[in-house]
């Protein structure tokens, strides 16, 4: 899916590829929360 | 279709290219077909099939005073005009129609009555990719090479290649919009995009047109210009969301249309003089390259960086600069097919000598569609 990375800097040597991640339910309007990633617990940052 | 039934009579391109302010999309549309006719001999009374995307065809055949019996308005995107190419040959040998016009015109630049520029929220792409940021193909088309990139430690100085080699042919030709030589260095060190895309590995953005008329073979001797026969077709579509790609690497819509073109055409590799691969991005020639079959997965970026394709090389590739130096105007798929049609006429302006066979193969939005032509200046 396409998707954002939240909670790590939008670089492209912060953001690696197939680096665990876990999902975050950003607040969207009244009807929806956005699903977003964040690098999971214990992925250094 | 049967290979050869079916050939290109007329082909031109807008008069001006680049930066047309005073001409609207349906009058490059015009500008164009008026310039295919005239390449053809013809007048729009002989014209009884019309296709174009971007505009509706009712629009071009009321302007150009064209009355049809046959219309295709199909709109995958940048290879459209592949697709019109095919189902045109199919039209004419099902009898439906003598004579095809089929039109480009795009005010990209300009955006002198031009559409908007983004689809709808309700579609697949607003509801489920726009929302988080992706706004057109700089930062949606570009996300597959990051894999490709990793699966095959395919380089950024092998990426900006792409665009050295083409440059070297857009150097042959007037009518390029950039022709100053470039190197690998100049490339990385132009603006960055969308990572990991700089400038000069992005296609330009510019207004233009182009238009071919097509009939059967066998009239075609009849026409002032050298007849290009369709000798293989192809065409498919994967996912309107590039997220949604099976294989970020490689493209389901290139594998299937040129497969399809190629079988029908009943031609091996070594048999093509010449070729077009549509180049929004740095990565599409790559995997143009692989995805039709002239190289394994994996090896297209070494192909290109080896000077295979450049010029001198065995397999010339996108011989007029590409997107990335001749021309963009949105749908470049047109541009490819003209590009094309040159080579096999022997006029281009870095003509590949002896050329006998070339194909033109484009892509629709961010990898969600394809066709490919196959073209030959030999009936066969």
């Amino acid at each position: 899916m396409m998707t954002n990375m939240a909670g790590v800097e939008q670089t492209p040597e912060a953001l690696i590829l197939d680096m665990p991640v876990e999902v975050v339910f950003e607040p969207g309007n009244e009807h929806l929360d956005i699903p977003k990633f964040r690098p999971a617990a214990g992925v250094i940052r | 279709m049967k290979p050869g039934s079916v050939a290109i009579v007329g082909a031109a391109e807008t008069t001006e290219m680049g930066v047309i302010p005073d001409l609207s999309v349906i009058q490059l549309h015009a500008d164009a077909a008026l310039n295919t006719m005239k390449d053809a001999g013809l007048g729009p009374k002989d014209i009884d099939g019309v296709a174009t995307a971007g505009e509706s065809p009712v629009a071009i055949a009321h302007y150009l005073g064209i009355t049809p019996t046959w219309l295709d308005g199909t709109a995958v995107g940048g290879c459209s005009f592949m697709l019109h190419v095919r189902h045109a040959a199919a039209a004419i040998n099902e009898g439906l129609c003598k004579t095809v016009l089929i039109t480009h015109g795009e005010s990209g630049r300009s955006r002198v009555g031009a559409a908007g520029r983004w689809g709808s929220p309700s579609s697949l792409q607003g509801q489920f990719e726009g929302p988080y940021g992706t706004s057109g193909p700089p930062s949606s088309f570009t996300i597959p090479v990051l894999r490709y990139m990793k699966e095959y430690g395919l380089t950024h100085e092998e990426l900006a290649m792409v665009a050295v080699v083409q440059r070297e042919w857009a150097a042959m030709n007037p009518r390029a919009s950039f022709r100053d030589p470039i190197t690998v260095d100049d490339v990385l060190n132009s603006r960055m995009i969308a990572y990991p895309f700089h400038l000069l590995e992005c296609c330009l953005v510019t207004d233009g047109g182009g238009a071919l008329i097509l009939t059967s073979a066998d009239r075609a001797k009849d026409f002032p210009n050298k007849p290009v026969y369709i000798i293989g077709t192809g065409e498919s579509s994967e996912t309107p969301m590039v997220s949604q790609m099976e294989d970020f690497t490689t493209s389901k819509a290139f594998r299937v249309s040129g497969k399809k073109a190629f079988d029908e055409a009943g031609i091996s590799h070594d048999d093509v003089d010449h070729l077009m691969v549509y180049d929004a991005f740095a990565h599409l020639p790559i995997y143009g390259l692989e995805d039709l079959g002239f190289c394994k997965r994996g090896e297209g970026a070494r192909f290109i960086w080896e000077g295979n394709t450049r010029p001198g090389g065995k397999l010339p590739l996108n011989t007029n600069g590409g997107g990335l130096s001749y021309m963009h105007s949105g749908m470049y798929g047109m541009y490819a097919l003209q590009e094309s049609v040159r080579q096999m006429r022997g006029i281009a302006p870095a003509q590949v000598p002896g050329a006998k066979i070339s194909i033109a193969h484009g892509v629709g939005g961010m990898f969600a569609a394809s066709g490919t032509i196959i073209m030959s200046n030999e009936r066969p």
